[in-house]
């Protein structure tokens, strides 16, 4: 039980620092590719993490792979919306190059 | 500073956020963002309250008020962008001018 | 001070900023971005002050469709010529020293509501097992105020009449101009079964659980805009009459049971005991149609084509 509980801790640290890197990456970087990168990279990662970390406290199987699912389909979504937000930022650059 | 203090001071911060912008932001969309706001305020006096009423034993009235809250929100919101899109292609404008309030 | 009081310092003062920043960004289209941070956050209170039905509710409805609707208004509307608004530095002034006293106003007579202990809930724990259902916020909800959330089911069909009459029902178009990229085809097919799961899942457990049938006609809700937005809207596919059914039927069925329990003997909307579970279940289930296939539409009516007719000249 304690065994768990240290894991979870520490886990969870390692997923908020990944968080915080991702969170650092939208403030600072300079457009939006590399902030997509920043987020979803950093992000899924650090959401995995604490899915791990969560995993040790469920008490049954089911709860674990209800958690395990958030994260799967988190992980469709960000990577949907990378993909569209990413397309859309082109296409608007390309229109302004046309404009210009 | 109790948990309830905190949330009644922000619930007020949000309602009068909300009012100032209905008030003052020009554009529709902001107008109708602001009174979301509004709403947002309102249902967090209401959950404070029953949340101080003892966390164990919250008080079902008010969640279930708010849930349904929730919900009617987004319905005046439609109407509200509805109106705004009907203004926008009608007279070519998105906000109140000071014309429209006399 | 103890690390909750500090969480719900954090949580409230990222709350109020977010909705500050919301309302007065520069942008239109920035703010509602903002905006539906402000929701997300809004979600995390709930779970702190131990309403999750309303983290779930909000997360779908506040922050997803109220956020996409907005957005979509932003887009359509947002770039018109500029409202003049208050201008004037002193007006400005003013209107910012008047709500910083309505607020003071307001967080004094908050704060200093007088506590007491509501009846309710203890009523509630004796009674609960007559509603038909163990959760309390779904036993208030559909059973002990009934009447309440019948009226609430009637404000959203009224919602949809009246946003029908002022704009026609195009359900369909994307965002952004062309196909729509296989990448969120594939994904909106792998999430719309696990969607209709989940609202089905959330909709059987709200007996017990918080649940029912706000969340999960938010769930569907939130489904079928992300469906128009792919341009695979279910709003599309239904007749005219079968849509009105759609709209209508959790207002119907509602009334219907309300009556049912009237003639068995009771007064209209009084079923308690062994059928209260079945009623309960009955009206839900048709309720979250509702609210899905009306939340759907609030969001389809009026919008206009994606960004191609933006930007043509």
């Amino acid at each position: 039980m304690i065994f768990a509980d240290v894991v979870t801790g520490v886990l969870l640290l390692f997923g908020a620092f990944f968080f915080l890197a991702g969170t650092v990456g939208i403030v600072r970087f300079p457009d939006t590719l590399s902030r997509l990168h920043a987020v979803t990279k950093a992000d899924n990662l650090g959401l995995g993490i604490i899915v791990f970390a969560l995993v040790f406290q469920a008490n049954s199987i089911v709860a674990a792979l209800k958690l395990l699912l958030i994260w799967s389909v988190v992980l469709l979504g960000s990577a949907t919306t990378c993909i569209l937000v990413a397309g859309a930022s082109r296409r608007r650059d390309e229109e302004g190059e046309r404009a210009r | 500073m109790t948990t309830f203090a905190i949330y009644a001071i922000g619930a007020a911060a949000l309602v009068a956020a909300g009012v100032h912008g209905a008030l003052t932001r020009p554009h529709l969309v902001q107008k109708i963002l602001s009174m979301n706001v509004i709403g947002g305020g309102v249902f967090l006096l209401l959950i404070a309250l029953a949340y101080r009423e003892g966390p164990a034993f919250a008080d079902p009235l008010p969640q279930a008020l708010v849930l349904t809250g929730i919900v009617v929100a987004v319905s005046v919101s439609a109407f509200g962008v509805a109106i705004a899109r009907r203004l926008h292609a009608r007279m070519g404008r998105s906000g109140l001018t000071e014309g429209d309030l006399e | 001070m103890t690390l909750e009081i500090l969480l719900d310092l954090l949580l409230m003062a990222a709350v109020v900023v977010t909705a500050f920043r919301a309302i007065h960004a520069r942008e239109i289209f920035a703010g509602v971005i903002l905006y539906i941070v402000f929701g997300l956050l809004l979600a995390l209170v709930w779970v702190r002050l131990e309403a999750p039905d309303l983290a779930i509710a909000e997360a779908a409805i506040g922050a997803g469709i109220t956020g996409a609707m907005l957005l979509d208004a932003a887009r359509q509307i947002g770039d018109g010529p500029p409202p003049t608004g208050a201008t004037r530095r002193w007006e400005r002034y003013v209107a910012a020293a008047a709500s910083l006293a309505f607020m003071a106003v307001l967080a004094v007579t908050f704060v200093t509501v007088e506590e007491r202990t509501a009846e309710l809930p203890a009523r509630l724990a004796n009674s609960l097992g007559e509603s038909g259902v163990e959760h309390p916020v779904t036993a208030v909800l559909l059973n002990y105020r009934a009447y309440d959330t019948l009226l609430e089911v009637a404000v959203l069909l009224a919602a949809a009449a009246a946003v029908l009459s002022l704009g026609e029902l195009r359900v369909s178009g994307r965002v952004a101009g062309g196909a729509p990229p296989q990448v969120a085809a594939g994904a909106t097919a792998l999430l719309t079964p696990l969607g209709v799961l989940v609202a089905a899942y959330l909709l059987l457990q709200g007996s017990h659980a918080p649940g029912g049938a706000f969340p999960a006609g938010a769930v569907l809700g939130a489904l079928g805009v992300l469906l128009t937005l792919t341009d695979n809207s279910p709003l599309d596919r239904l007749r005219p009459a079968a849509l009105r059914a759609a709209l209508a039927a959790g207002f119907g069925v509602f009334i219907v049971v309300g009556l049912v329990a009237m003639a068995a003997g009771g007064s209209f909307l009084s079923y308690r005991g062994s059928s209260a579970g079945l009623a309960v279940l009955l009206i839900e289930t048709f309720v979250a149609i509702s609210i899905g296939a009306t939340l759907a539409l609030l969001f389809s009516v009026g919008r206009t084509g994606g960004g191609d007719e933006r930007r043509a000249p």
